[in-house]
C-alpha cells in the first residue's frame, strides 16, 4: 500500500477482453481528489464497463489499477465480495446505477442502514441517526419509512445517492444516473450531484447531460471504441476538440 | 484479439481457482467426479454382464407381444418416428451433420442390437427412414402447424388400428409406454384446454365444476385414479368391455386434463389484458374471442409447461402395474425375475434408465425446438442447408 | 334514434341465450350425475354387493408390517403398534400414519436438499454449477417410479445382512433389515405426549395464520404451547434409551426404518428435491442482476448479499410452487405400493380385497387425500401470507 497520494483512481494501460473481444484498450487515466470527471461516449465505447472496473463489477486483465492506494487485484470473479483489497476499495468507492437498483423489500430507512450496519459494523442506532441526515440532505426525510415502489423514479434515484453516501465513501461513480428517469425528474437528482460537487465530493459520472458536464465537470474524457480519445476542461473539450471524432460525436448531440 | 487459449486460462482462474476455499472445493470436486467416473466405466466396460439386455430386448421393447405380429410394432414404430420427426421438423431445419449423425445413430443401433437379423435391420433403417423424411419435408415444405398437427392426429389413430388386433391387453414394453403416452397426450391436451377455458366461463354451473374438478384432481394421486377407474369402470358401465389399456388411458386423461388445464390458464394469465380488449371492440362473440385470439396465444404461451405435462405423463406410465400392465419399467422387472438373470439388477437399471434418461432429452429438445417455432411469426424457416 | 352499435343491440338478446345455455348445462350435468348413481345402485344390487362403511368396524385380520395405529388407554387416543387383531379402521388410520410420516420426513428432506442444490447453482465455483445442473437434470428427467425401485432393489436390498452389517459411528446400523439406531423410549406410553403436543403445536399454528391474534397474545400461546409440552414430556424424563440388541435373526427395540420406507424416503426426497432446486433457481433467476450489483458495490459479502438480499425477495416468489411440489410428494407416497410399504394407498387396497368395498375406501381415500392437500396448501399460503406481511 502506497502513501495516500493526491491521485484517487490511477488507471495505468488498463486493458480488458470480454472473451477474445477487446473492449477497453491501454486506458491510462489519473482522477485526482476531488475532481469531478465526466466520461462520455456512444454505445458499445465501454465508459460503463471503465466505471465499474473502479469498483470490481467488472474485471480487467493487462495492466493496473489503483484505487485510493489499494491496488484492484485482477481476475477477480464479477459481483463476487471476494478479496481484502477489494473489498477495501468497495467500502471507499459508492455507486449510483441507472436502474437504480433499491432494494424493494426493505423501506427507505433500511436501504440506507443496511450496509453501514453490516460492512462497517456501526450500530444500529448511529446508522439511523446517519441515515436520517442522509434523507435531510437530498430532501427527502419524510420518505424514510416508505417502500421504494412508493417512490417516483427521481425520488428513488436519490434513495440511492443516500445509500451510497451512507458508506462515507472517498469516490462516488455514477453510470448513466438519470438514463432511465422522466424529464420532468432529471434536474432534482442533477440537483443532488451538483450539491455533492460543490462539497467537495470526487465522481466519476458516465451521462449524456451535456449542460451538466459543462457546468460541474472538471474535466471531460471521450471514449470511442475502448480508448480515450480526448480529455480536457470544458471549455478545451466543447469549444476546441482536438479530434475528429470528438468533433463528429459532439455534434451529433449536441444537435437538440 | 487475445488468442482463445489465453482466455481459457483466465476463464478458469476466474470460475475455478479464484479463492482458497474455491480451490480447495474445485479440487475435491474433481476428485469425486473422476473416482465415481472411472468407477462407473470400469464397472460397465469389464464386470457388467450385457448379455441380459441383448437377449431380453423382445421383452423390453414389445413386451410378450407374439412374434407373429412384429410386424404390427414395427408399422407402429415407424409412425411414431415419422410423428417425431414431422414435429421436429417444425422447430429445426435439417442439416448435413445431422444426417451424418442419424447415420451413426443407425451404424450403432445395428451394432449393438441388431447383429445379423436382416429383418430387424431392414426394419430399423425403414424406421430411421421415416423419420428422416418426415423431417425433412415438414421443414422443407413448412406447411401450417395446424396441418401437422392434422398429420399426427390421423397417424396416432392408425397406430391403434394396426396394433389392436393384437389383442391390446397384449401391448408392452418400451411400445406400451410410448403409445400409451402419445394417445394420452393427445387426449389430455384437448381436455386440459376445454376445461381452462370452462374455467373462465360467464356460466357459472360450468365454471363450479370445471374449478372443482381441476382442484380435486391437484390432491388425488394418479395411481388412485388409475386404478378406481380400473375397479369402478365395470361398477358403471358392466356390458362395456373395455381394453384394460383403454381404463388405463382414461385414468390417465381424467387425472392430466386438470394438470394440463393449470398449465394452459397460466398462458392464458401472461396474455396482455390488451388482447381481449381489442377483440372485444371489434364486437367479436365469446366464442371466437376464445377460440381465434385467446387459444393460438395461450397455447404458444403455456408450450413449455405443456410439454413439461407431457414429460410428466411419460415418466409416470410406469404407474399401470398396478392394473396388470407390462410397461417398460414393468418388462425389466420381468427379466430380473427370472433365475438366469436375477443378478443383472444394475445392469437392467442402468439401461432402463438411460432410456428413459435419453427419450427425455430428446422430448425436451424437440419441445424447445416447437417452442421457438410457435414464437415466431412465420412458420417458413429460412435457414435451410 | 341513434343506432346503437351492432354487438350491443345483440347484448340482450346475448344475456337471455346466456341463461339458456346455463340452465342447460345444470340439468345436463345433473342428468349425468344421476344416470351414473341409478347404473351404480343397479349394478351393485345386481352383484349383491351393498354400500356401507359398517365393514370399518369389523375385524381385519391383515398383517401390516409397520405404523403406529391409534388405540384408546384409559380414554386417551395413544399411538401404538398394530396388531391384527385390530379393527379395519385402524388398519387404514396405520396406512395414514405411515403415509404422513414419510411425507414429513420427505418434505423436510426435499427441501433442505434442494435449497442448497438450487443455490449451488449460483455458486462462484464453475463445477459446482455445472454439478447442481447434473443432479436436477437427471433426476427430473427420469421417472419417479423407475427411481424408486432402484433405490429399492438396487441399494437396499443389495445391503449386507444382519451379522455382517455395517456400523457408522457406533451406533447406527445398516443392514439389509433396514437402518437402525437408539431410539428414546418415554416412559408414559407414546401416545399420549405425543397427542398433547401435536394438538398443542396445531393449536399455536392455527393462531399463528391467523391475521386477526395480535402478536402479543401469540408471543403468550407460543409459551403456553412450549410449558404444555415440556409438562407432558416431563413425566418420560429420564428418557430410556433403547439400543437396538442383536437377535437370533434380528433386531429387537431401538428406532428402525424399514428398507421400504428407506427406499421410498430416499426416492421421492431426491425427486422433489431436484424440482425444488429448479424453482428455487428459477426465483433467484428472476431477480434484477441490479440487486447483485448494489450489494456488491456496497461491500455486501457474497453471504450477507444471499441471506439480506437475495433470499428474502426470492422466498415471496418461492413459496406457492413449493406448496405445490409438497402436494405432489405427498401424493407420491403412494407409490409405496410399488415396494410394499403399507402407506394409506396399499392398505386400502388390501382391505378393499378383503371385504370386497372398493367403492367406501375410494371415498374414504379421496377425502383423506383431499384433506392432506388442503392443510398443506393453508400451511403454505399462511407462510406466504406472513412473508408477503413483512415487506
Amino acid at each position: 500500500m502506497t502513501a495516500p497520494s493526491n491521485s484517487i483512481v490511477e488507471m495505468i494501460d488498463l486493458n480488458k477482453y470480454f472473451g477474445t473481444q477487446l473492449v477497453l484498450s491501454g486506458i491510462n487515466l489519473t482522477v485526482t481528489r476531488g475532481e469531478v470527471l465526466v466520461i462520455i461516449g456512444g454505445s458499445g465505447s465501454g465508459k460503463s464497463t471503465l466505471i465499474r472496473c473502479i469498483n470490481g463489477l467488472e474485471s480487467h486483465e493487462g495492466g493496473s489499477l489503483i484505487v485510493d492506494g489499494y491496488t484492484m487485484p485482477p481476475l477477480t470473479p464479477p459481483s463476487a465480495a471476494g478479496g481484502k483489497d477489494l473489498l477495501r476499495i468497495r467500502k471507499r468507492v459508492g455507486m449510483v446505477f441507472q436502474q437504480f437498483n433499491l432494494f424493494p423489500h426493505k423501506t427507505v430507512r433500511d436501504n440506507l442502514t443496511l450496509a453501514p450496519v453490516r460492512v462497517h459494523k456501526r450500530s444500529p442506532a448511529a446508522a439511523n441517526e446517519a441515515a436520517t441526515a442522509l434523507l435531510a440532505r437530498v430532501g427527502l426525510e419524510a420518505h424514510a419509512s416508505k417502500f421504494p415502489a412508493q417512490l417516483s423514479g427521481g425520488q428513488q434515484q436519490r434513495v440511492a445517492i443516500a445509500r451510497a453516501l451512507a458508506m462515507e465513501p472517498e469516490l462516488m461513480l455514477f453510470d448513466e444516473p438519470t438514463s432511465a428517469l422522466d424529464p420532468e425528474m432529471v434536474s432534482e437528482v442533477l440537483d443532488v450531484m451538483r450539491e455533492l460537487a460543490a462539497d467537495g465530493m470526487t465522481m466519476i459520472i458516465v451521462t449524456h447531460e451535456m449542460g451538466f458536464a459543462r457546468e460541474v465537470a472538471d474535466r471531460i474524457a471521450y471514449l470511442d471504441k475502448g480508448r480515450i480519445l480526448e480529455i480536457g476542461t470544458p471549455s478545451e473539450f466543447f469549444d476546441a476538440p482536438k479530434n475528429n471524432r470528438t468533433r463528429t460525436f459532439l455534434s451529433s448531440i449536441l444537435k437538440h | 484479439m487475445r488468442s482463445p487459449a489465453l482466455s481459457i486460462i483466465f476463464w478458469a482462474r476466474r470460475n475455478l481457482f479464484a479463492t482458497p476455499k474455491d480451490i480447495a472445493l474445485t479440487a475435491l470436486l474433481v476428485l469425486l467426479s473422476f473416482w465415481a467416473i472411472s468407477h462407473v466405466i470400469y464397472w460397465a466396460v469389464f464386470v457388467a454382464r450385457w448379455d441380459v439386455v441383448s437377449d431380453s430386448l423382445r421383452v423390453f421393447l414389445v413386451g410378450t407381444l407374439p412374434s407373429t405380429e412384429f410386424w404390427r410394432a414395427w408399422v407402429a414404430l415407424l409412425l411414431v418416428a415419422s410423428i417425431v420427426g414431422s414435429v421436429s421438423g417444425l422447430g429445426f431445419a435439417i442439416r448435413p451433420r445431422h444426417m451424418v449423425f442419424g447415420f451413426l445413430l443407425l451404424v450403432f443401433l445395428t451394432v449393438t442390437f441388431v447383429g445379423n437379423n436382416l429383418v430387424a435391420l431392414a426394419a430399423l433403417s425403414g424406421v430411421m427412414a421415416s423419420f428422416a423424411v418426415s423431417w425433412v419435408l415438414v421443414s422443407r415444405l413448412a406447411p401450417s402447424t395446424a396441418y401437422v398437427g392434422l398429420f399426427v392426429t390421423g397417424s396416432l389413430a392408425l397406430i391403434v388400428t394396426i396394433l389392436a388386433p393384437a389383442g391390446m391387453d397384449r401391448w408392452g414394453g418400451l411400445l406400451l409406454s410410448l403409445i400409451f403416452t402419445l394417445v394420452s397426450s393427445f387426449f389430455i391436451l384437448v381436455f386440459g384446454v376445454i376445461l381452462a377455458f370452462g374455467r373462465r366461463s360467464s356460466n357459472l354451473a360450468l365454471r363450479l365444476f370445471c374449478i372443482m374438478y381441476i382442484e380435486s384432481m391437484r390432491s388425488l394421486p394418479l395411481i388412485l385414479i388409475v386404478y378406481w377407474i380400473w375397479i369402478a369402470g365395470p361398477l358403471f358401465l358392466p356390458t362395456w368391455n373395455v381394453a384394460t389399456v383403454t381404463r388405463g388411458i382414461a385414468g390417465f386423461v381424467v387425472y392430466f386434463s386438470a394438470v394440463a388445464a393449470e398449465s394452459v390458464r397460466g398462458g392464458l394469465q401472461g396474455l396482455p389484458k390488451g388482447q381481449l380488449e381489442a377483440a372485444r371492440s371489434l364486437g367479436l362473440g365469446e366464442f371466437d374471442i376464445n377460440y381465434h385470439v385467446l387459444l393460438p396465444q395461450a397455447l404458444r404461451a403455456s408450450l413449455p409447461a405443456l410439454m413439461g405435462n407431457i414429460l410428466d405423463v411419460f415418466n409416470f406410465v410406469p404407474v399401470v402395474f398396478v392394473v396388470g400392465l407390462a410397461d417398460f419399467l414393468r418388462t425389466g422387472e420381468m427379466v430380473l425375475a427370472s433365475p438366469s438373470y436375477s443378478n443383472r439388477t444394475y445392469e437392467v437399471y442402468a439401461f432402463m434408465l438411460a432410456t428413459y434418461f435419453v427419450i427425455g432429452s430428446v422430448l425436451t429438445i424437440v419441445a424447445r425446438g416447437l417452442e421457438h417455432h410457435l414464437a415466431k411469426g412465420s412458420r417458413r424457416l429460412s435457414e435451410l442447408d | 334514434m341513434i343506432s346503437r352499435p351492432p354487438h350491443l343491440a345483440d347484448s340482450a338478446k346475448r344475456s337471455w341465450r346466456r341463461h339458456v345455455i346455463q340452465l342447460l348445462v345444470l340439468g345436463a350435468l345433473a342428468a349425468v350425475i344421476t344416470l351414473l348413481i341409478r347404473a351404480l345402485k343397479y349394478n351393485l344390487a345386481d352383484q349383491g354387493i351393498h354400500f356401507s362403511f359398517d365393514y370399518l368396524f369389523e375385524v381385519a385380520g391383515i398383517p401390516i408390517s409397520e405404523g403406529r395405529t391409534l388405540r384408546m388407554l384409559h380414554g386417551w387416543p395413544v399411538l401404538s403398534d398394530y396388531l391384527p387383531a385390530d379393527l379395519n379402521s385402524q388398519a387404514l388410520l396405520t396406512g395414514l400414519f405411515n403415509t404422513i410420516s414419510v411425507s414429513l420426513l420427505a418434505i423436510i428432506a426435499a427441501t433442505v436438499l434442494g435449497v442448497s442444490a438450487g443455490l449451488g447453482r449460483f455458486s462462484s465455483n464453475w463445477l459446482l454449477r455445472k454439478m447442481c445442473f447434473g443432479f436436477v437434470e437427471a433426476f427430473r428427467n427420469t421417472p419417479l417410479l423407475v427411481q424408486l425401485m432402484f433405490w429399492y432393489f438396487g441399494v437396499l436390498l443389495q445391503l449386507p445382512p444382519i451379522n455382517a452389517a455395517a456400523h457408522i459411528l457406533g451406533a447406527i446400523t445398516i443392514s439389509v433389515q433396514g437402518i437402525s439406531a437408539p431410539g428414546l423410549e418415554p416412559l408414559l406410553p407414546a401416545g399420549i405426549g405425543v397427542t398433547i403436543c401435536l394438538v398443542a403445536v396445531l393449536l399455536w399454528l392455527l393462531t399463528n395464520a391467523s391475521r386477526h391474534v395480535t402478536s402479543r397474545s401469540r408471543r403468550i400461546l407460543l409459551w403456553l404451547t412450549v410449558a404444555f409440552v415440556v409438562l407432558a414430556l416431563a413425566p418420560a424424563v429420564p428418557l430410556k434409551i433403547d439400543y437396538p440388541v442383536l437377535g437370533r435373526f434380528q433386531e429387537l427395540g431401538g428406532a428402525k426404518i424399514s428398507p421400504e420406507m428407506a427406499g421410498l424416503l430416499l426416492a421421492i426426497s431426491i425427486n422433489s428435491a431436484a424440482y425444488i432446486a429448479e424453482i428455487v433457481r428459477g426465483a433467484i433467476d428472476s431477480l434484477p442482476i441490479g440487486q447483485w450489483e448494489a450489494s456488491a458495490s456496497l461491500g455486501l459479502t457474497r453471504s450477507d448479499t444471499l441471506r439480506q438480499v437475495i433470499l428474502p425477495q426470492a422466498v415471496k416468489i418461492v413459496l406457492p410452487s413449493l406448496g405445490n411440489q409438497y402436494i405432489s410428494l405427498t401424493k407420491n407416497t403412494s407409490l409405496g405400493i410399488a415396494v410394499g410399504f403399507p402407506e394409506l394407498f396399499n392398505v386400502t387396497g388390501t382391505i378393499a380385497n378383503q371385504t370386497g368395498r372398493s367403492l367406501e375406501g375410494f371415498l374414504i381415500l379421496m377425502v383423506t387425500y383431499l384433506l392432506l392437500g388442503t392443510m398443506i396448501s393453508f400451511a403454505v399460503n399462511s407462510a406466504n401470507s406472513k412473508a408477503l406481511r413483512s415487506g
